[in-house]
């Protein structure tokens, strides 16, 4: 799944490592799914969305 | 509070799955030595009957303790560890039933009968390699 995080994080001025405070997940985390090797969970993606105030859609799109 | 207010609060996941897998790791270190001993004092006569019993039930105990500590670390991951450790762990129950049931199979021809421990070593191995697998995998 593709998706924007990378963009929004910088938009923040916000490290991985922040964004996975943030999120609590692992710093890894938030890299596999820049990356688009790990498509996250609807309850994370939701939490993505609320985070940068995006709709969930906006954030992530299909291949 | 914004987003980059709180950026530069501590990482308390990180800390917290370092904790836990530490404890689980100190754990199987812990049940892997006393298993050890335990065979290796029964195995060579070397405690009084009164001592056969603790020494046949502390890897059993410590073994509940294992299980324990690899749930608490299972529960505190995030959802990619969890998804890690599911891929690992089917994996690890898919080989080795495979390699138990090959072998059952192969006991009418003369293989000889799988052992416990072959069947667990089969399991970990695989576990271990499927779990690294996805680990390399996510981190691409």
């Amino acid at each position: 799944m593709k998706n924007i995080l990378k963009v929004l994080r910088a938009q923040h001025d916000l490290s991985q490592a922040a964004l996975a405070e943030q999120l609590d997940v692992s710093r890894q985390t938030i890299n596999a799914i820049e990356k688009e090797r790990y498509d996250p969970s609807l309850p994370l993606a939701l939490k993505i969305g609320r985070l940068f105030n995006k709709p969930v859609e906006e954030i992530f799109s299909e291949d | 509070m914004t987003i980059e207010a709180e950026a530069g609060k501590n990482s308390s996941f990180e800390r917290r799955e370092k904790r836990r897998s530490v404890s689980y790791a100190i754990a199987c270190i812990g049940w892997a030595l006393l298993l050890t001993l335990s065979n290796y004092l029964l195995d060579n006569d070397l405690v009084s009957d009164t001592w056969t019993w603790p020494l046949v039930l502390l890897p059993i105990i410590t073994a509940l303790l294992v299980y324990y500590f690899y749930y608490r670390f299972y529960i505190d991951t995030d959802e990619m560890g969890r998804q890690i450790q599911n891929f690992g762990l089917i994996i690890g129950f898919a080989v080795g039933v495979l390699y138990l049931i090959c072998l059952m199979s192969l006991e009418n021809v003369g293989v000889a009968s799988p052992s416990m421990n072959n069947i667990f070593a089969v399991f970990v191995v695989s576990y271990s390699l499927a779990s690294g697998f996805l680990v390399w995998k996510y981190k691409q």
